[in-house]
């Protein structure tokens, strides 16, 4: 499919550092790195000032897990739909494509190096997120645990996978802030809600919702963990599920490969009718 | 050498036939104009060139590359302009055109150089101002900056004026006329002035189908006026008709001023009338009524394509 040659390769180059580059100087890139902070510090100031003596008889995994398992792994949702909502639109839903689609450069070429534009620049935000965590690890017990990178790892398959997924939408919606929006949506409303009732009410494996797969980054911090229970109630039976390693980047990679191939090809075979 | 053809294209849109079995081939250098009126299938047809829409049926190339099937080749030879094309808006003026040049691995000082040049050429804006800044006209310069950036042999322009002030328009009118005497331009318009301007070839299409091609000048002579239109400094009154008839000729009044005067459409005629005119009064205009592509124009249109 891609890099056929090495004229691909170099269009891939140009295509990811121009697209990195606009990413870079938008507001929107702007305004999320001025709430990434604002929220990090946001969510290590309530830690530590409310619950500092219950962390402090902690240990680094244990306020890293706590940490992440907050709303943060929603946010990463949120970020990759700003990313990936209107990657392909930008130039269907508007007149950038009689600039960039009429350049001697292969559709798809143009998709991944956009692509990769994107992840860098929500690994950008993530990792503010990431360094908040440390200094409050640091700050607690003066150390981090080796988890951190395990769960940075999976933090990043993680971004690769929602903004794979978040394109679908730009690929569908010609107006790119309909694709943005309706991405936010689907990663912070519809999936959760419809995983909680597949899973714990149905005792269904969540397997098919990439948020179930980002649990991984927190989990990566429990020593042990139940994968599968199920626990009688007076309200009825409710299951719970938890991915392994494997089962995380599998599904990850799943949603990063379908996703993706179903965006490139609307995106090289979608006409310009104007 | 360079080319530019489409064989038996056609294109429909649902049930709606945009274009019918379109042929027609330009090689070498030159301008050929594109005419027809708003949706009679111009910027269908430029879009199919440039693999913005595929053909139904048929077969789009430039330079011999099948367009639709090959776009990567065929684009490193062509430079376009269609519709109002916007690069990124927080891109400024000189990343929008260092896309193009490194996309089409421009050595960066020839890169530089040609965007020096094309900087007073088409009066660009600042190169650190954002797209989003600009203005319609400002962004348009720099889109066809970036379109002949790489001296392409091909450029195919979609209504290249439209929308610019007449300053902005005779920049780009008086480019294209430099441009067409080593590169083949293929330019839509619906400015008859312009294409006569401009172009050696033209082609009118309506309805989606070609309805006339020949060069501009055959065109002209072929649809050429058959009439002067006089303006005197003085009033017309019943005397000067009177000095015009006994000359000869049969005029009729058009305004306070001026008569129009019907003749044979040759240029000796024309001249002998302005001879004979010059001792009925004074006169301050001569010129022929509209222009011959203008009632090609008009002519085509209604007897071919206008049903």
């Amino acid at each position: 499919m891609a890099f056929a040659n090495a004229n691909d390769l170099h269009s891939y180059m140009v295509g990811t550092r121009f697209q990195f580059t606009y990413y870079f100087r938008s507001r929107r890139f702007v305004g999320l790195l001025i709430f990434s902070v604002f929220i990090t510090a946001l969510i290590l100031f309530l830690d530590l000032h409310y619950n500092y003596s219950f962390y402090k008889s902690e240990n680094s995994a244990a306020f890293l897990d706590a940490y992440f398992s907050s709303d943060i792994t929603a946010y990463f949702a949120i970020l990759a739909a700003f990313f990936g909502g209107d990657m392909v639109s930008m130039d269907l839903g508007t007149n950038t494509a009689y600039y960039t689609l009429v350049q001697p450069i292969r559709r798809s070429i143009l998709y991944i190096g956009r692509y990769t534009a994107a992840f860098l620049s929500t690994a950008v935000l993530v990792l503010i997120i990431y360094l908040g965590g440390v200094a409050g690890s640091l700050y607690l017990y003066g150390d981090v645990t080796d988890l951190i990178v395990p769960s940075f790892g999976f933090a990043l398959l993680y971004m690769l996978a929602l903004i794979s997924f978040a394109t679908l939408f730009s690929a569908i919606f010609k107006t790119p802030s309909i694709g943005l929006v309706v991405s936010i949506l689907f990663l912070i409303l519809v999936y959760p809600a419809v995983q909680g009732i597949v899973s714990a009410l149905a005792g269904i494996n969540p397997w098919m919702f990439v948020t179930y797969a980002g649990e991984m980054i927190y989990l990566v911090f429990e020593k042990s963990y139940v994968v599968h229970s199920v626990n009688h109630t007076h309200f009825g039976t409710i299951y719970t599920f938890n991915p392994t390693g494997n089962e995380a980047i599998f599904i990850m990679l799943g949603y990063i490969i379908v996703f993706s191939l179903i965006s490139i090809l609307v995106f090289t075979r979608k006409e310009i009718k104007g | 050498m360079a080319s530019i053809e489409l064989v038996n294209v056609s294109k429909y849109f649902g049930k709606f036939k945009a274009l019918e079995n379109v042929s027609f081939r330009y090689e070498d250098s030159g301008a050929i104009g594109y005419l027809g009126p708003n949706g009679a299938g111009k910027t269908t047809t430029l879009k199919i060139l440039t693999n913005l829409l595929r053909p139904s049926s048929g077969k789009a190339m430039i330079n011999g590359i099948d367009v639709n099937r090959n776009p990567v080749e065929a684009f490193k030879s062509m430079g376009s302009v269609i519709e109002s094309p916007s690069p990124f808006p927080y891109f400024t003026v000189e990343d929008s055109l260092m896309f193009v040049a490194e996309l089409r691995r421009m050595n960066r000082k020839d890169a530089r150089d040609k965007i020096e040049y094309y900087s007073k050429a088409l009066a660009l804006p600042d190169l650190d101002k954002r797209i989003g800044d600009l203005s319609k006209g400002q962004r348009q310069r720099v889109v066809i900056a970036s379109a002949l950036l790489p001296d392409p042999q091909v450029l195919l322009l979609d209504e290249p004026t439209s929308g610019l002030d007449p300053f902005e328009m005779k920049i780009i009118r008086d480019l294209i006329v430099k441009l067409k005497e080593d590169r083949l331009v293929l330019m839509s318009s619906h400015l008859l002035s312009e294409v006569s301007e401009v172009c050696d070839e033209v082609i009118f299409i309506n309805h989606g189908r070609i309805l006339a091609k020949d060069k501009v000048s055959n065109i002209s002579r072929e649809f050429r006026t058959k009439a002067v239109v006089v303006e005197f400094l003085d009033q017309v009154d019943e005397r000067t008709i009177s000095a015009i008839k006994a000359i000869g000729l049969d005029p009729q009044i058009n305004g306070r001023n001026s008569v129009v005067i019907p003749y044979d459409g040759s240029n000796e005629e024309r001249a002998e009338i302005l001879q004979k005119l010059v001792g009925v009064g004074k006169i301050i205009r001569y010129d022929s009524v509209g222009s011959g592509l203008e009632e090609a124009y008009i002519s085509i249109l209604k007897n071919g394509g206008d049903q």
